[in-house]
């Protein structure tokens, strides 16, 4: 039994490994490219101050798809009314049951500008894709972009330019882009309990450091549901499907049509985080079940398209399992601990090594969060989310992996909307999220002779990015130190005496 | 200006022209419930949709559009829905003055 666990744990911790790696790699690219004192970290820079869109702007339609918003349906349309581009409409799709429809019906929105439109629907077929696709019929015929946002976010006022400004410079290079993903900055309640604090970190990981890499690699990125900008002529002709990861399904069409997405944490909207582990149960296992399912309808286009290039594909391929790296590295840890209690292991196969590998896996995505709300200037603040976001990783795992069996299996089951509170603990959220905006936009840019200066920059900025950098190079290197330990013991065995015998030769010489 | 109202393929189009603004929705009863849950409907600064409206619901909807001043046209359906799309009333106008007017009949005799 011990054996037979060793080897499993060896399989399940080696395939984890692949993505502890990955998010070690991740985390060492985000450090240097938004690092302020590297004068080439330039690929996230934002767009010119100058107001970019005033005469002949383009005209943007800001999505917003309902459903019981009650909490929130005032806020997200204050905010969506409120920001400043002199050409766009917003369209509401809802298909609310509640008292939210009060709010739609308010004579308010009628004489605001900009145009507001809200589509009724009088059920809720294809669930969040049925309802932006109504909006997608309805919005303003003239409309060259599309932007979404989920009820729960509250969009600053300048973040249509930002798009079209991020839009603009994607298209120097690549292939054409059709859609710009911003920054979901699940904030507004981050201290509301233990829970929104892990998953605050979670995102922070997730969008300052794993997009901002594979933005930085060119391989395949997500439009993720929310904060994210469309071409609105591409979004005609694929037009929203009725999956319940319609956003991930989205993606796949776009990449297969020959398009890719662009990334940029400098867009960025805060949004509210789900406040209790049965609603981000039942949120994380619907994402699951949708990726997994959508992966196999999927699979073998993307893998034989001559569309997608060969890093597109890899990190497709990366995240094909994605919601079942979590259980891999709960068994590959279990099976592990059990053959250590039972003392067998393969011959090749060390204490050292075995530990090594574990303790690499568990620490690979806390330290990504870590360096995410470093990398946003909040890591005194939120650091102990991290401790959150271990524990939640291993509530989530198996209800994950489930779901995702699920979707694997079986035929995709019907969309669980996560409850949105409109509780705010972080009042404020203006002044946080400027500081923060300036904060990364000076970031790159040159000051006198070829210096670059960051504001706010505190003084332990650097030697807090070394010692993270040296982390990542440590924990990828720690499963194989016992094995160059041996290798440095084998080599100075068989030189020792080698390099004795030369010595004393000379001496005799001598 | 102008307020109206219409009926093509079931749908109830009512419709603002001009610096007029459409009325309160909350006007209408709620138990004829054509902005509520159960009904698909649309709404943009100038025009609101009631999709498949029963007659009886649209005979009670008619009396609380003409106390509000609202008058019936027979506008088609496309000129109204592209009017819903980009609020461009130059069509919708230009439509309403080639038509010939509306005899609504009160039910009272001479």
């Amino acid at each position: 039994m011990g054996l037979a666990a060793s080897y499993l744990a060896l399989t399940f911790g080696g395939f984890y490994f692949i993505y502890a790696l990955k998010y070690y790699l991740s985390t060492l690219i985000a450090l240097n490219l938004l690092d302020p004192t590297n004068p080439v970290s330039t690929h996230f820079m934002p767009p010119e101050e100058k107001p970019l869109y005033e005469e002949g702007s383009p005209f943007v339609s800001v999505h917003l798809p309902f459903y019981n918003e009650v909490n929130v349906a005032r806020r997200v349309l204050n905010a969506c009314v409120g920001l400043e581009y002199p050409n766009y409409e917003v369209l509401v799709a809802d298909d609310s049951r509640d008292r939210t429809i009060e709010v739609l019906r308010d004579s308010e929105w009628r004489i605001t500008s900009p145009i507001v439109k809200f589509v009724h629907r009088k059920d809720r077929g294809g669930f969040k894709g049925g309802a932006l696709q109504q909006a997608l019929k309805y919005m303003h015929p003239t409309a060259e972009f599309v932007v979404v946002f989920d009820a729960d976010f509250v969009p600053p006022p300048d973040i249509i330019s930002k798009f079209l400004g991020v839009y603009e410079r994607s298209k120097a290079g690549g292939k054409p882009v059709a859609a710009v993903q911003g920054y979901q900055l699940h904030y507004l309640n981050k201290n509301e309990n233990w829970l929104t604090k892990g998953v605050r970190t979670e995102y922070s990981g997730s969008y300052m450091v794993e997009r901002v890499a594979e933005e930085a690699l060119g391989t395949m990125k997500m439009v993720s549901g929310s904060v994210f900008m469309l071409r609105a002529d591409i979004l005609r002709d694929l037009g929203w499907t009725t999956s319940i990861t319609e956003d991930w399904e989205l993606t796949l069409r776009i990449y297969l049509e020959g398009y890719r997405v662009a990334y940029t944490p400098l867009i960025q909207a805060p949004a509210e985080i789900p406040n209790t582990v049965s609603r981000l149960v039942r949120q994380r296992m619907r994402w699951a079940e949708g990726h997994t399912h959508t992966v196999r309808r999927y699979f073998w286009s993307v893998i034989l398209s001559t569309r997608l290039s060969l890093a597109e594909k890899l990190e497709f391929i990366y995240f094909a399992p994605y919601y079942l790296q979590s259980i891999f590295l709960i068994l590959g840890t279990v099976c592990w601990i059990v053959s250590e209690v039972y003392r067998r292991r393969p011959p090749f196969w060390t204490p050292t090594l075995g530990w090594g590998l574990v303790m690499s896996n568990f620490l690979a995505i806390p330290l990504m969060g870590l360096a995410g709300v470093f990398l946003e200037g909040d890591l005194l603040e939120d650091y102990s989310g991290v401790f959150s976001f271990i524990a939640l990783s291993y509530i989530m795992a198996p209800y994950q992996a489930y779901a995702a069996l699920k979707g694997l299996i079986g035929k995709e089951g019907t969309w669980v909307r996560t409850m949105k509170t409109g509780y705010i603990t972080e009042s404020f959220i203006g002044l946080k999220f400027r500081s923060l905006f300036r904060w990364l936009k000076d970031i790159g840019l040159p000051k006198g002779g070829g210096e670059t200066v960051r504001t706010g920059n505190p003084p332990l900025w650097v030697p807090t990015k070394k010692l993270l950098s040296a982390a990542c190079l440590f924990l990828m290197a720690l499963p194989f130190l016992d094995r160059v330990a041996h290798l440095i013991e084998y080599i100075s065995r068989f030189l020792a005496p080698v390099l004795i015998e030369s010595a004393l030769r000379g001496m005799m010489v001598g | 200006m102008g307020k109206h109202f219409a009926m093509d393929g079931g749908n109830l189009y009512i419709y603002t022209t001009g610096k007029d603004i459409l009325l309160n929705l909350n006007s209408f009863p709620r138990e004829l419930n054509l902005f509520g849950a159960d009904t698909a409907w649309r709404v943009s600064p100038w025009v609101a949709v009631v999709e498949d409206v029963l007659h009886r619901q649209l005979e009670r909807a008619q009396i609380v559009l003409r106390l509000h001043g609202y008058e019936k046209t027979s506008l088609p359906r496309e000129a109204l829905e592209a009017y819903f799309l980009d609020g461009n009333e130059l069509k919708v106008v230009e439509m309403q003055t080639l038509l010939p007017p509306i005899i609504v009949d009160t039910g009272e005799e001479d």
